[in-house]
C-alpha cells in the first residue's frame, strides 16, 4: 500500500527523487488555481509531448493530444485520490487516454487491412533502447529484463508505441493468439517480479 | 516469492495491465471505465498499473511543445468562477417533492385517495412524454424459453434493459449484457448489470439492426476476462423494429 501524501502540509513529501509535488499540485488544480497546472506544464509538458509522439506519430496531434489531457486535468483534478495512486502516474495516465483514444478507431480499422497495416511506420526508436535510459537499478527495467525477449517486445511495443494486438502480431510476425498469449503472461511475471 | 495468483485475481491483472497497455478495443474501454467505478479490486489493479509502468514514460525522448501551446491550453479552460459547483436540483425534482408534502397534507385530510389520483394525473402531465423504442429485443430464457428480460433503444441510441424475471446470481459472479451486430466483429459488452433487478441504462448504442443478437452471459464478478462472453449465457434474443 502506498503512504498517503500529506497534502495539506508544505509541498515536497521525504522519499520522493523528484522535487515537484505533483499530487500538492492537482489539489490545487481542483481549487482552481491555474498557478498549480501552470507548474505542472511547466515540469511535464515536454516530457508528455514526447509520450503522445510516439504514440500519435505526428507533431500536430501529439500537441492537440496533450492540450485535451491538460484541460482534462483542470476539470477532473478533484477526481485525484491521493490515497490509491501518485499524482504523476494519474497525470500520464489522462495523456496516454487520450493519445490512444486518437489512434484507437483508425488502429482497429486498419488491423483489418493488411496494406494499412504494412504502411504503419516503425516507431521512433527501438524499443530496447528505451530499456537503456532507464536507471539501471530501477525495479520496473529489472523486471522488464527478466522477461523473454518477446513478452518483453510486445509489452513495450503495446505501451509506448500504442500499438494494438494485431500490429504488434504484425510486426513481430508471429500469430495473433501467440501475441495475445504472450502479453498475458508477460504482465503476470511483471507484477509477480514488482510485487 | 508471493503467494500463486487466484485465476480470477489473474484474470483481473491481466484485463487492468492490458487496459494499461492500450490493448482493449474502444468498447471494451468503455466497458472498464465503467466497471472500475463499481469494482474497487479492478479500480486498484488499473491504478497499481498506471503506477508500475509509468517510469517508461520518463525513458521516452521529451520533445518541445508548439511555441503556443500553453496558451491554448489556458484559452480553453473553463473561468475559475464556473468551476464545479453542485448540481441544482431540477423544476421536475422540485415539483415532485412539492407534490410529495402536498400528499401528505391531503392525507391527513382524509382525501388520500383523491389526493393519490391527483398526484398520478400531475406527475404523468409533469413527466416528458415517454419516448417509444425504435427497437426492442426480447431475452428468452436458454432452458426456460420464458422471456426474462427486454431491451428497448431509443432515438439516439439510449438504451434501457428491464428485467422481467429475478435472475438468480451466484456469489461473486456477475452478469454481462452484449450485443452481436456484425459476426466478423464479435459480440460487443454492454457492460455488467447492477446487482439490484431493477431496469438499467447500459448507455447508447449505434442504430440497432433488425436481428441484432442481444445475450447476458454469466460471468466472473468484474465482467468477462477476455472482452468476449465465457460464461453460460442464460437469456438471449434478436432485436425487432416495430413498424412506423
Amino acid at each position: 500500500m502506498k503512504p498517503v501524501p500529506d497534502t495539506s502540509s508544505q509541498p515536497q513529501a521525504a522519499l520522493r527523487d523528484d522535487r515537484f509535488d505533483y499530487e500538492a499540485a492537482l489539489v490545487a488544480c481542483a481549487r482552481g488555481d491555474r498557478r498549480a497546472l501552470e507548474a505542472i506544464y511547466a515540469a511535464e509538458a515536454r516530457q508528455l509531448v514526447g509520450v503522445a509522439q510516439r504514440i500519435v506519430r505526428r507533431r500536430d496531434l501529439a500537441n492537440d493530444v496533450v492540450h485535451d489531457a491538460f484541460v482534462q486535468i483542470w476539470n477532473r483534478a478533484a477526481t485525484f485520490d491521493p490515497r490509491r495512486g501518485s499524482g504523476r502516474a494519474w497525470i500520464y495516465a489522462v495523456v496516454r487516454h487520450r493519445a490512444l483514444n486518437m489512434v484507437r478507431d483508425e488502429r482497429f480499422e486498419t488491423g483489418l487491412d493488411e496494406t494499412a497495416l504494412a504502411e504503419t511506420p516503425d516507431p521512433a526508436e527501438p524499443v530496447p533502447d528505451l530499456l537503456v535510459r532507464m536507471a539501471e537499478h530501477a525495479a520496473l527495467r529489472r523486471c522488464l529484463e527478466a522477461l523473454d525477449e518477446q513478452r518483453r517486445t510486445c509489452i513495450l511495443l503495446a505501451y509506448t508505441d500504442g500499438l494494438s494486438h494485431t500490429q504488434i502480431a504484425e510486426r513481430l510476425r508471429a500469430p495473433l493468439g501467440t501475441v495475445k498469449a504472450w502479453i498475458r503472461r508477460g504482465l503476470l511475471s511483471l507484477r509477480d517480479c514488482l510485487a | 516469492m508471493t503467494p500463486a495468483m487466484t485465476p480470477e485475481e489473474e484474470d483481473r491483472q491481466a484485463l487492468a495491465g492490458e487496459h494499461v497497455l492500450g490493448l482493449l478495443s474502444a468498447e471494451e474501454v468503455a466497458w472498464v471505465e465503467r466497471a472500475r467505478r463499481r469494482d474497487a479490486l479492478l479500480d486498484q489493479a488499473i491504478t497499481d498499473w498506471q503506477e508500475r509502468l509509468q517510469p517508461l514514460d520518463l525513458a521516452v525522448t521529451p520533445l518541445e511543445p508548439e511555441p503556443a501551446l500553453w496558451e491554448r491550453i489556458t484559452a480553453s479552460l473553463a473561468p475559475p468562477a464556473q468551476a464545479p459547483r453542485p448540481v441544482r436540483p431540477g423544476l421536475l425534482t422540485r415539483l415532485d417533492a412539492g407534490l410529495w408534502s402536498s400528499l401528505g397534507f391531503w392525507r391527513a385530510a382524509g382525501f388520500a385517495a383523491t389526493a393519490a389520483a391527483v398526484l398520478i394525473a400531475a406527475t404523468t402531465w409533469l413527466r416528458p412524454p415517454q419516448p417509444t423504442p425504435i427497437a426492442i429485443a426480447v431475452l428468452l430464457g436458454r432452458e426456460s424459453q420464458a422471456p426474462g428480460a427486454i431491451v428497448e433503444t431509443f432515438a439516439g441510441g439510449r438504451t434501457r434493459l428491464v428485467p422481467l424475471a429475478p435472475i438468480d446470481v451466484p456469489a461473486g459472479r456477475a452478469l454481462q449484457l452484449w450485443t452481436l451486430k456484425d459476426p466478423a466483429q464479435g459480440p460487443i459488452s454492454l457492460g455488467l448489470l447492477p446487482s439490484g433487478q431493477g431496469p438499467w441504462s447500459p448507455g447508447t448504442l449505434d442504430p440497432v439492426q433488425p436481428g441484432q443478437l442481444f445475450e447476458i452471459s454469466l460471468e466472473p464478478g468484474t465482467g468477462s476476462p477476455t472482452g468476449r462472453p465465457t460464461g453460460p449465457v442464460l437469456l438471449i434474443g434478436r432485436a425487432a423494429l416495430p413498424p412506423g
